[in-house]
């Protein structure tokens, strides 16, 4: 057991009205899994997952990682977790558009090591712009990139401070059929090499691609569909 | 688990960010370089002279002026610095998912404005320094003193003094700003 979730529930108050997002959440979630989450728009897929990235409380409900209770951190030690433990895939491009693409990439290890030139590995950083092709583009900025090759760009960002839990939010968001089988193929082939994987999507067939797929319908876990 | 607990190289983030947005970088220290012109020789010539300052503060056009001159630039300034934090809100979403804590946030765009505001401060005093040795005899004439080396280092100092009060006021203006925009739900800003 790599994260456990017991009786997660969240709630938003808007108004005088309290809206049950999620309605007591059970799961386990295995070191080296390949999870995704599918359910139609305001199901609470991407409610479940920001709880998961620590960016949002829980009402109320369990939450443990490697053993150690979540649920009750504070925002400074929630963020070391982030900063070592989560990676996180965005739907919507994000990018810094000053920086080329190899600063865009090691920006998230200045929280974490000296950019002065010595601290974090460099190596590492390499081998993964090789692995996602992107070794050819290290010096453009992200504009001149193509759908692909950002998604791709923002793929390695999150895999660059060697995470052992990658978050994607519907990974393949507006790319193409083509672009989006790449993007999936390399998401496979992270996961072989034993990172865990949870996605968010509301794409079936992108969805069939993951091990473990469960619907999640009214703020519940509506079934496990593989 | 261990946590590791690294700190931040801030002052590599912070030079990075502050030359980011070149445009609003500039326009910035041009604001805030008038604006301590305006502010700064104003309240030298008290320190120096405070009749002559009450004498010009007495004359309600002049009066006018001077509030105006320091709304204008105040309020342009700070425009100009809530304007660059929104810009840079997905920035800092995207840190704060990377795993920034709220004060790392905090600090560094209270850095980025220290330094902006340093720089500012900097090329200002040098330009003020070169103004007052070319207009020694007029500034000394205005006065009704004669020039000597002490009025010029007078002069210095009081703008000196004038330039720390006015930093101290930039800086408590800008860290509820700073924390105002690192408190912003990061997810929510990069997600829409």
């Amino acid at each position: 057991m790599f994260f456990r979730l017991i009786d997660i529930k969240k709630s938003y108050q808007g108004g005088s009205q309290k809206t049950l997002v999620l309605k007591g959440i059970n799961l386990d979630i295995n070191e080296g899994s390949f999870i995704s989450f599918v359910g139609a728009s305001g199901a609470g897929k991407s409610t479940l997952l920001l709880i998961l990235a620590g960016l949002l409380r829980p009402t109320s409900g369990e939450l443990y990682f490697d053993s150690k209770k979540l649920t009750r951190l504070s925002d400074k030690e929630w963020s070391f977790i982030r900063k070592q433990y989560i990676g996180i895939i965005f739907q919507k491009k994000i990018f810094i558009p000053h920086l080329k693409v190899y600063e865009n990439i090691i920006t998230p290890l200045s929280f974490i090591t000296d950019l002065s030139g010595r601290g974090f590995d460099d190596g590492r950083v390499e081998d993964l712009m090789e692995t996602f092709d992107l070794k050819a583009h290290r010096n453009k900025y992200p504009e001149e990139l193509s759908g692909g090759e950002l998604q791709r760009m923002m793929i390695v960002r999150s895999l660059v401070t060697g995470p052992k839990i990658l978050l994607a939010d519907e990974p393949t968001g507006d790319l193409d059929l083509e672009n989006s089988k790449e993007i999936i193929h390399i998401l496979k082939k992270i996961n072989k090499k034993g990172l865990t994987i949870v996605m968010v999507t509301h794409n079936k067939e992108l969805a069939l691609q993951a091990r473990n797929i469960y619907r999640i319908d009214k703020g519940e876990i509506a079934k496990l569909i593989k | 688990m261990e946590l590791r607990t690294d700190k931040i190289n801030l002052f590599w983030l912070s030079r990075k960010g502050l030359f980011r947005f070149k445009t609003w970088f500039v326009l910035k220290v041009v604001v805030l370089f008038l604006w301590g012109f305006v502010i700064l020789n104003s309240y030298s010539l008290y320190l120096s002279q405070p009749r002559l300052f009450q004498a010009s503060i007495s004359n309600k056009f002049m009066f006018f002026l001077f509030l105006l001159l320091n709304f204008i630039f105040f309020v342009f300034f700070m425009a100009l610095t809530i304007l660059t934090f929104k810009l840079r809100q997905v920035e800092f979403g995207l840190y704060r998912c990377s795993g920034a804590t709220r004060r790392e946030i905090i600090t560094l765009m209270f850095n980025e404005s220290l330094m902006l505001t340093l720089i500012s401060f900097g090329l200002l005093f040098f330009f003020e320094i070169i103004f007052i040795y070319f207009f020694r005899l007029e500034i000394a004439g205005l006065f009704k003193v004669s020039y000597d080396l002490r009025f010029t280092l007078g002069m210095a100092k009081n703008f000196l003094l004038s330039l720390v009060l006015v930093f101290i006021l930039l800086m408590v203006c800008y860290f509820p700003l700073a924390v105002y925009y690192s408190c912003k739900d990061p997810y929510e800003i990069v997600r829409y």
